[in-house]
């Protein structure tokens, strides 16, 4: 008995936790909105199998960003669809080299 | 047998090409290198001059280093090396040929697929310092005791496995099926040796030239823009004494729901084996036959994992209840009984202190049934790079 009211307290206190706010570590301070969103996308897909910081201490170019995402999304369960790879190349392409490398990533010469 | 053998062939042949593939650039090998450290530093301050047998207390590490090689866009192969308690290991030494999102291949030494902890086992991808007690691998209090967990983690085997994943509106699918070398144990074993795994005597060869076969499906579900759920099934089945006389199996159950990156999940493993008898049972099992004279020689081992993790800022806030039991007969000299059980209530705090370092802080309680409860606290730190 003592043991479940010590599980319900450690749970209710994880539970006060998550309703603090926690802004997502991956969206830039200044990004376009359709930036952010991919950044939303790119946290949530990410932190599925490891944490986010393990992305934003990541140093690579747009290039290799762009081959790293593709490499993720091809781990068995990562929850990346094909669909997913181009706005989250976005986000860390954004974040690695702004504006410019973003236009040459549309330019499909990143 | 014969599909099984066609999918082979004409994954490696690698002349399909999925149609859904976003353009990637054309680029010759690339290479990269990653890994991982934890120094964890396990205290149980409720129970002076602790034993070897009893739990590793005191500071362990473990370390890895990873080649990653992409072969064009289709073959990727990768090699890990690991330093721990068992010394140098190979973790990872695979192929994988990639002829679309729906059948891979992978070949060689690698963690099959079963349940959905292994896919975080690295100890930078998971927040706490040890691993949840089905999937525990000599963290635990009382690990020679118990003999570890249901399956411990990460469970790296040679063989082959075929893998793919479907993607279909908000849902996914993904499957595994696997043939591998399997576990091994001695020939009048009670339970898996995981000695043997890595014995001089045999490294990485079969025991029993017989494989071991697996699978595991999962799906995926886009509840929202922010929330995912998933669940899945795992099997595992074969023998692991040098006859092959001796069977096993082990089944798994998870599911998961994350919430922007807040992480509900739960997890289940039992596993049924085997065990020889012998000439003369009274004399080496605690307990006799039942009623109808009957010696029952299979053992049941099954674990569970609740948990949820939060991350605010640099804090990630992490609740774990986790638990195993173990039904059935054990060697006289044992001291534990026909049906055992330890309970494990964890609260833990991850800190990022610079880059992705992490300081992992724990506090666990442990109520087992055989033994006196014991407090265990982890203090380590592990990060990426």
């Amino acid at each position: 008995m003592i043991d479940c009211l010590r599980t319900i307290l450690w749970l209710v206190c994880v539970l006060v936790g998550c309703g603090m706010e926690s802004a997502n570590p991956l969206t830039p301070s200044v990004a376009p909105v359709g930036i952010q969103n991919d950044c939303e996308l790119a946290s949530l897909r990410c932190s599925r199998c490891h944490s986010v910081a393990r992305i934003t201490q990541s140093r690579l170019d747009s290039l290799g960003w762009q081959r790293y995402v593709h490499r993720m999304r091809l781990m068995p369960e990562s929850g990346i669809a094909s669909r997913d790879e181009e706005p989250i190349t976005r986000c860390l392409v954004f974040r690695a080299a702004g504006t410019a490398g973003l236009a040459r990533l549309q330019q499909g010469n990143p | 047998m014969k599909a099984v053998v066609m999918l082979v062939l004409i994954a490696l042949c690698g002349t399909a090409r999925a149609d859904s593939d976003p353009p990637v650039p054309e680029h010759s090998p690339t290479r990269n290198l990653a890994g991982s450290i934890q120094l964890d530093y396990l205290s149980l301050p409720e129970h002076r001059h602790v034993q070897p047998d009893e739990a590793f207390a005191g500071a362990t590490v473990e370390l890895s280093m990873k080649l990653a090689m992409d072969f064009g866009e289709r073959t990727t192969a990768n090699v890990k090396v690991c330093y721990s308690c068992h010394g140098f290991e190979v973790g990872m030494a695979y192929f994988d040929v990639r002829v679309a999102d729906e059948l891979a291949v992978r070949v060689g030494r690698f963690t099959p697929a079963f349940g959905s902890f292994p896919l975080r086992h690295d100890p930078a991808n998971h927040m706490t310092s040890d691993k949840p007690l089905p999937y525990d691998m000599g963290r635990m209090v009382r690990f020679r005791n118990w003999n570890e967990g249901v399956l411990p983690a990460p469970w790296v085997d040679n063989g082959v496995e075929i893998n793919g994943t479907h993607f279909f509106g908000p849902a996914q699918i993904d499957y595994a099926a696997y043939v591998i070398n399997g576990p091994k144990g001695a020939a009048n074993g009670m339970d898996f040796d995981y000695t043997l795994s890595r014995s001089p005597a045999q490294y990485y060869v079969d025991n029993n030239s017989e494989p071991t076969v697996g699978c595991r499906g999962a799906l995926t579900l886009d509840l929202g823009p922010q929330q995912i759920v998933s669940a899945g099934l795992s099997g595992m089945a074969g023998h692991y004494d040098p006859k092959g006389e001796l069977g096993f199996l082990v089944v798994g159950a998870d599911a998961s729901l994350q919430i922007n990156r807040t992480a509900f999940r739960l997890e289940y493993l039992a596993r049924w084996t085997q065990f020889a008898i012998g000439d003369d049972p009274l004399a080496t099992f605690k307990y006799g036959s039942d009623s109808s004279g009957h010696f029952s020689d299979v053992t049941l081992r099954d674990g569970f994992d609740v948990e949820i993790e939060h991350p605010i800022d640099r804090l990630t806030l992490i609740a774990r209840w986790d638990g195993l039991r173990r039904k059935g007969n054990v060697f006289a000299t044992s001291e534990l009984r026909s049906t055992s059980i330890v309970l494990r209530y964890t609260a833990a705090i991850a800190f990022r202190l610079a880059g992705a370092l992490q300081l992992k802080t724990s506090v666990e309680r442990y109520d087992f049934s055989d033994f006196p409860d014991e407090v265990a606290v982890h203090v380590g730190l592990a990060g990426p790079f």
